[in-house]
C-alpha cells in the first residue's frame, strides 16, 4: 500500500505516492466546545461541530521524495487536494498552517524500505474531509 | 563420429477388447533410447506413439490411461550450447456407437527437470508443472501448450477436465512472479523485494492533463544533487568573505513556508488563498559541530560582516542558496572535538 496525494481536487491533474505513514500519525475532529458556568453553578456548553478532521501525518522519505515532494508543495500548497491512505480512505484536504517541518533523520541501512540513502522525517497536518 | 541430426522413432499400438483379466490393467511399455557419441553437432529427436482403442460390453466401466516417462539425461556434458527437452501429448475421449452413463477425459501432466552437474546456457521445457529444479540456468522458459477435447455422443453425464499449475521460483531477484490464465479470467501477481526502483522511494512524479491553468506546471525531473561542503560567501553578488565549515550534523531541519490566506467559514469550509507570486521559502536549521578548519572568532567575525544581508550558501548537495542568516546571536561554543555552532538559515535555491 502507499500513500497518494492528489491535485487539484477534484480536476485533478498530478499525484505524488508517499510511502505509508508512520505510527505516531494520527487525526482528531475539528469540533470544538466552550464551557460557560453561571454563578450558580449551572453548565451551559457551546458545541460547534465540524465534519472536518485534522490529519497529522508523519512520513520517512528518501531524500529524491523528499525533494519531489517540495516541489509538490510549493506548487500546490493552497490547493485542495485529495488524499488516498493506507487504509483505503479518501479525503478532500487543505493543507493547514505556514510551516511544513522536515527532519533529517541519517541513513538507514538494511532497511526493508529504504534504500540506505539519507532519510528524511516529514510531517504534514491537513484539515480534511472524508470522502464517501 | 559426426552427426548432423538424429532420430529415432518408435510406433505402439495397444488393442484390448472384452473382459479384462479381472481388473488388471493391459500394459505395454515402451523403452527407446537415443545414444551419440563423439564430437557431434545434433539434434536427438525421440519420437514415441502410443494409442489405446478400447471396447466394451454394456456395464463395464474402463480407465485409459497413458503413463508417458520422458526422460532425457545429459553425461559427460562439457559445454553446451543447449539442451531442448519437449513433451508434446494430444489426448482424444471418443465416443462411437456407445451410450456411457459417465466419462471423464482428464489430462494430467508432470514434467521434471533435472540437471546434475552440467551448465546450463539455455533450457526450455514444455508443459513444466513442479519437479526438480536446475542448479544453473541462465536462460529458462516454460512453455504449456494443452488441448483438451471430448466428443461427446449420446453420453448423459460428461466431465472434461483441465488442470494446470504454474510455479515460478526466482531467487535473488527483484520480483516474483505468478501467472495464471484460464479461459475467464487472467491475474497476475507480484511482489517488489527490496528494489530501489520502488514508487514511492523516487523521484516520480504521476502528471496528467487538466483544463485547469491555475497552477503552473510541476518539474518532470528532480534536481541533480552532488557532494560538497557546507560554504557561506557574502555578499551574495561578488563575494569577499568565504567561510567553510563541516557539514551540519543528522537532525538538521528544513521548514518550508509559505505566504497565504486562511480563514475558517461559519458553515465550516476552510478557504486557503495563495497567489503563485507571493514568497515561499525555506528555513534550514544545521547543527554543525567538530569545526577546526575555522576558529569561532572567524565564524562571528563573518556573522558580524554579513548580518542582515543576503549570502551565499552553498549546501552539502551541491546546492546554492540565496538568503540571510536569523541568528547571528548563536553561540559557538568550544569543545573537545572543536567548535560547534548551529545557524538559522533562510532562503531560496538559485535555479
Amino acid at each position: 500500500m502507499a500513500t497518494f496525494i492528489q491535485a487539484p481536487h477534484p480536476q485533478l491533474k498530478v499525484a505524488i505516492e508517499l510511502p505509508d505513514a508512520d505510527f505516531s500519525s494520527g487525526r482528531a475532529s475539528e469540533a470544538t466546545v466552550q464551557i460557560k458556568r453561571t454563578m450558580l453553578g449551572r453548565v451551559i456548553t457551546y458545541p460547534k461541530s465540524s465534519d472536518r478532521q485534522t490529519l497529522r501525518l508523519t512520513f520517512l522519505l528518501t531524500r529524491k521524495k523528499d525533494l519531489q515532494l517540495i516541489d509538490f508543495l510549493l506548487v500546490y500548497q493552497s490547493a485542495e487536494l485529495r488524499l488516498e491512505l493506507h487504509d483505503g480512505t479518501s479525503w478532500a484536504a487543505k493543507l493547514t498552517g505556514r510551516e511544513v517541518p522536515k527532519t533529517g533523520v541519517g541513513a538507514h541501512d538494511n532497511d526493508n524500505q529504504l534504500t540506505g540513502d539519507e532519510t528524511i522525517r516529514v510531517i504534514l497536518v491537513f484539515s480534511a474531509l472524508e470522502l464517501t | 563420429m559426426t552427426s548432423q541430426l538424429g532420430a529415432s522413432q518408435l510406433g505402439v499400438s495397444q488393442l484390448g477388447s472384452g473382459t479384462t483379466d479381472g481388473g488388471n490393467p493391459l500394459n505395454q511399455t515402451v523403452n527407446q533410447s537415443l545414444g551419440l557419441v563423439g564430437t557431434a553437432t545434433y539434434i536427438p529427436i525421440i519420437n514415441v506413439l502410443a494409442s489405446n482403442r478400447l471396447g466394451l460390453n454394456a456395464g463395464q466401466t474402463v480407465t485409459s490411461q497413458f503413463v508417458v516417462v520422458a526422460t532425457g539425461n545429459v553425461l559427460g556434458l562439457v559445454a553446451s550450447t543447449g539442451y531442448h527437452q519437449e513433451i508434446s501429448i494430444i489426448q482424444y475421449l471418443g465416443f462411437t456407437s456407445r451410450v456411457f452413463a459417465n466419462a471423464a477425459n482428464v489430462l494430467g501432466l508432470e514434467n521434471a527437470q533435472r540437471v546434475n552437474e552440467a551448465v546450463i546456457v539455455s533450457a526450455q521445457n514444455n508443459m513444466l508443472t513442479g519437479g526438480g529444479k536446475a542448479l544453473r540456468i541462465e536462460v529458462a522458459s516454460n512453455n504449456l501448450g494443452l488441448t483438451n477435447v471430448a466428443f461427446p455422443n449420446n453420453l448423459q453425464s460428461a466431465s472434461n477436465q483441465l488442470n494446470f499449475t504454474e510455479v515460478v521460483d526466482l531467487d535473488d531477484q527483484a520480483y516474483a512472479f505468478g501467472v495464471t490464465q484460464s479461459m475467464f479470467k487472467q491475474h497476475v501477481s507480484y511482489t517488489i523485494r527490496n528494489s530501489r526502483d520502488s514508487q514511492d522511494l523516487k523521484y516520480a512524479p504521476l502528471i496528467g492533463s487538466s483544463d485547469n491553468t491555475d497552477f503552473p506546471e510541476l518539474p518532470t525531473v528532480g534536481p541533480t544533487l552532488s557532494t560538497g561542503i557546507l560554504t557561506l560567501t557574502h555578499p551574495f553578488v561578488s563575494p569577499t568573505l568565504t567561510l567553510i565549515l563541516r557539514n551540519p550534523d543528522f537532525g538538521n531541519t528544513d521548514v518550508i513556508n509559505f505566504t497565504r490566506i486562511d480563514r475558517d467559514t461559519r458553515g465550516g469550509d476552510r478557504k486557503i488563498f495563495s497567489d503563485p507570486k507571493w514568497a515561499q521559502w525555506e528555513r534550514l536549521t544545521l547543527p554543525i559541530t567538530n569545526i577546526c578548519t575555522v576558529t569561532d572568532g572567524n565564524i562571528i567575525a563573518f556573522l558580524n560582516a554579513s548580518l542582515g544581508e543576503k549570502i551565499g550558501l552553498l549546501d552539502w548537495e551541491g546546492r546554492q542558496w540565496k538568503g540571510i542568516i536569523v541568528n547571528p546571536e548563536t553561540d559557538v561554543v568550544e569543545l573537545s572535538g572543536g567548535f560547534s555552532v548551529r545557524l538559522v538559515f533562510e532562503g531560496e535555491i538559485v535555479p
